[in-house]
């Protein structure tokens, strides 16, 4: 946990719970593990605030507890987790492109609420898709949201909140062990009350043809549904939500080093494997060409000797996308991933090398990183640039801290001439350098977004109020042109108007770079996850 | 090359005779020779060598000419200076073939001095007057700038003194290593986009797309764009470093095309290749490439919320 991280997590804490929780939560990230008694000595905070706070933690899985030794109930919080909300909307852009519409809903319904009942997200969601100022090309009904989500929770993207820890803290070891096994079980079961019901109403709709009129009738009122799953809460899996970010950026690599075709070959690969990936596998468990070729086969024109042939190409590839494992079953593959996030990762570094110090100290930096220790002399010599700037560019790489230098004295006494200086690169360290530096971005992003909103608070205000009167006006039946709505217009100066969008064009574009902010910092985490 | 050497020291050895003959010559003839008169007396001597051994006496000033006549005179110019050389004679030879040993690679005037074991200022004299005489030359040395070498006046230097291909009076010329990795690059890049066009088949697409460094070399010295004639080894470099950029691969390849009989070569191929990413996130904010990140806090002097580079960014 470094200084950025906790001005990250502060950041969003304040974002998206308010001053309280960040406070609590700041101290408690600060303590480790924490009791409410000393948080409440060191933020003087009322014990119910403290209370609800630790409690909007819990439910977004921020904050977990145990008892300890004296049985006083500490706290401690998850910095992973608390800096993952700043992925939240590449997580529901994932489940839009890979399940459609509702699961995008559902996933942002339950990042929104930490963990609910699956009752609730479907009656949610199904009531918010039927919202009247959204319009539908498709007809929509709770059942389709309820297929969603089991789809969902069939690609393990949502799994069972069960609260494993608690059980194995409070129970003896043993049978903590056995309940344990049983949650791994069950993290995927789906609500009875569901599977009675969807059975059942399969036969209903068969029965009686007039599944329209219930569709029409349903529209008008909220919906409401119970599987009589109240104890049943669903969480969002991040974990499997970082493996298919992962697949989506090795897939674009590919993409960019050879095209489309091999993109499209890694994808299937990448499909085919993502149920059965552990954790951070190096990695994907064998595909067949067979397999590829069926899954290839109604989408493209591609047969399955050209799917060998790129294969091949993906196998003889600098970075070795893929290699082959078998020769059973027309070739057996797997995508190696952590070979692939090694090798994304390091063009990230090298990118930001070549925009920070020149495409020359890119050079020098890819040269050690291929030569691995390299004199001074050397260096010089093999990248072709004079000696006198080379050394400049190979000491500010230095002081950048992007490459070591490593002493090797020939003789004990250290003496400057007797001593060897090789320059090496340190991928891992670089990275969590240039992570530590994305997490600082982050932040600085997030507090400038919010400077530039607090200067034109004013201005904002204003045209809120304006806005709202002149929405009120509308509901009363007056149209664009009425002298009333147009009077509340003009209330705004051209010059306000003018200083409005260009505080619009600046908070998207703030908002934009820490998307593309979190990409980097997604990279690092990775790869980073991977190595470990 | 070995008896090209020996035949460029013979002819250095014969010059010094040569013009010490003609100067002979002329002294005993106060009022001045013509050039038929140095041939009859010396009738071995090439005419070339003569007219170079008189030009060089004239432009070092031991010799005069005049006219008279339709006719060329040369007679001998008294002066103090090329009397007082002639008191150095012995030295002068010893230095002078001290320098001739060490060939084409030159040598340090220290060294010179300890070889020689002659005072500074007398070696730095003889050394001032032989190339007054255009029989030696200081070469600045691209290892040491402040490092002069010596060499007899007609030799090339060797490539450690002068730095090879890239190095043009003892500067890297880093703008002509620009345009031939940018050529280099272009050329193989073209290479590939044909590829593409010609071959359906990705494998097939792949194998098109590598060119060898004879291909390269041989593109590279039909463009024209240098004036020395580049070896396999310089396009090599410049090959290294533009795959230290990223943006080429390179295969080893056992030549088999070039005499079946002989042993196998060793062929370098190389193909251009595209990034897997463009640039990251990162750097696409101001504080991705900001010299003074360490420094930004909020509340203190450097601070997001004053920072220059982030307003002018967001103004842009």
């Amino acid at each position: 946990m470094s200084a950025s991280q906790l001005r990250l997590s502060s950041h969003i804490l304040k974002e998206h719970y308010g001053e309280i929780v960040e406070k609590v939560g700041l101290n408690i990230l600060r303590k480790g593990w924490t009791t409410i008694a000393s948080i409440k000595q060191d933020t003087g905070l009322a014990i119910s605030k403290i209370k609800k706070s630790i409690c909007i933690l819990i439910q977004h899985n921020l904050v977990k507890f145990q008892k300890n030794a004296r049985g006083q109930v500490t706290y401690s919080a998850q910095i992973s987790n608390i800096l993952t909300i700043h992925q939240y909307p590449k997580l529901t852009y994932c489940a839009k492109v890979t399940f459609g519409d509702a699961a995008e809903l559902i996933i942002e319904e339950l990042l929104h609420h930490g963990s609910m009942t699956m009752s609730s997200i479907v009656a949610n969601v199904t009531n918010r898709l039927l919202d009247p100022a959204l319009s539908q090309s498709e007809q929509i009904d709770y059942e389709h949201v309820a297929n969603q989500f089991v789809e969902l929770v069939k690609g393990h993207l949502i799994k069972r909140s069960l609260g494993d820890e608690i059980m194995v803290i409070s129970k003896g070891t043993e049978e903590a062990k056995l309940d344990v096994v049983r949650a791994n079980d069950m993290e995927y079961d789906l609500p009875l009350g569901y599977i009675t019901s969807a059975s059942g109403k399969r036969k209903a709709v068969s029965n009686n043809d007039g599944p329209a009129a219930k569709k029409r009738k349903s529209s008008n009122e909220q919906v409401s549904i119970d599987f009589k799953d109240a104890d049943m809460l669903w969480k969002v899996n991040i974990l499997q939500f970082y493996h298919h970010l992962v697949n989506e950026l090795i897939e674009n690599a590919v993409r960019n080093r050879l095209d489309e075709f091999a993109a499209e070959i890694v994808k299937v690969m990448l499909k085919l494997t993502i149920l059965t990936r552990d954790g951070f596998s190096p990695q994907t468990k064998p595909v067949s060409v067979y397999e590829i070729d069926e899954r290839l086969s109604d989408s493209s024109e591609i047969d399955s000797d050209e799917i060998a042939q790129y294969l091949n190409l993906l196998q003889d590839d600098e970075v070795g996308f893929v290699s082959k494992v078998g020769e059973n079953s027309g070739g057996l593959y797997v995508v190696n991933i952590k070979k692939s996030m090694e090798a994304i990762c390091v063009q990230t570094i090298e990118s930001v090398v070549r925009e920070r110090c020149g495409s020359k100290s890119m050079r020098i930096f890819k040269l050690l990183l291929l030569k691995q220790h390299l004199e001074q002399k050397q260096v010089e010599d093999l990248i072709m640039v004079p000696a006198k700037e080379a050394k400049e560019l190979l000491y500010n790489l230095l002081s950048e801290k992007f490459i070591n230098l490593q002493e090797v004295p020939r003789a004990t006494d250290y003496a400057p001439s007797r001593t060897f200086y090789l320059f090496s690169v340190n991928i891992s360290q670089v990275c969590r350098m240039l992570l530590d530096r994305s997490y600082k971005t982050l932040s600085n992003l997030i507090c400038r977004r919010h400077h530039e909103t607090e200067e034109q608070r004013r201005l904002v205000e204003k045209s809120e109020k304006i806005n709202a009167a002149i929405l009120a006006l509308k509901s009363q039946g007056m149209d664009n042109d009425s002298p009333a709505v147009q009077e509340m217009e003009e209330m705004m100066t051209d010059q306000e108007k003018q200083q409005l969008t260009k505080l619009k064009t600046v908070l998207s574009k703030l908002e934009r770079s820490e998307l593309q902010v979190g990409d980097t910092v997604l990279t690092f985490t990775q790869f980073l996850a991977l190595n470990s | 090359m070995a008896v090209a050497d020996i035949v460029i020291k013979q002819e250095s050895i014969e010059a010094v005779d040569l013009e010490s003959k003609i100067l002979a010559l002329c002294k005993d003839n106060g009022k001045g020779i013509s050039d038929a008169i140095i041939q009859q007396s010396m009738p071995s001597i090439p005419a070339q060598q003569r007219v170079m051994a008189i030009n060089r006496l004239l432009s070092t000033g031991r010799l005069e000419l005049l006219k008279s006549g339709s006719t060329l005179l040369y007679r001998y110019k008294d002066s103090e200076s090329v009397s007082k050389v002639k008191g150095f004679e012995l030295e002068e030879k010893l230095v002078y073939q001290i320098i001739e040993e060490a060939g084409n690679k030159g040598i340090w005037i220290r060294d010179i001095r300890y070889k020689s074991n002659l005072q500074l200022t007398q070696v730095n004299k003889i050394l001032k007057t032989l190339e007054s005489k255009k029989l030696i030359k200081a070469i600045k040395s691209v290892a040491a700038s402040k490092k002069k070498v010596y060499m007899l006046f007609n030799l090339e230097p060797d490539q450690s003194v002068t730095g090879g291909s890239w190095y043009s009076d003892q500067d890297f010329e880093s703008e002509f290593v620009d345009v031939l990795n940018q050529q280099c690059f272009k050329f193989l890049q073209q290479k590939a986009a044909e590829a593409k066009k010609v071959c359906s088949d990705p494998l097939a697409h792949k194998n098109a797309s590598y060119g060898s460094s004879h291909d390269i070399l041989k593109f590279i010295t039909d463009l024209g764009i240098s004036k020395v004639q580049l070896s396999i080894k310089d396009i090599e470099t410049i090959l290294d470093t533009l795959i230290f950029d990223g943006k080429l691969e390179m295969t080893i390849v056992n030549d088999t095309s070039a005499g079946s009989s002989r042993e196998y070569k060793q062929k370098k191929l190389y193909r251009a290749v595209k990034p897997i990413l463009s640039s990251t996130g990162l750097v696409r904010v101001p504080c991705g490439l900001c010299p003074v990140v360490d420094k930004c806090e909020e509340g203190s002097a450097i601070s997001p919320s004053t920072c220059i580079y982030m307003k002018e960014w967001l103004e842009y």
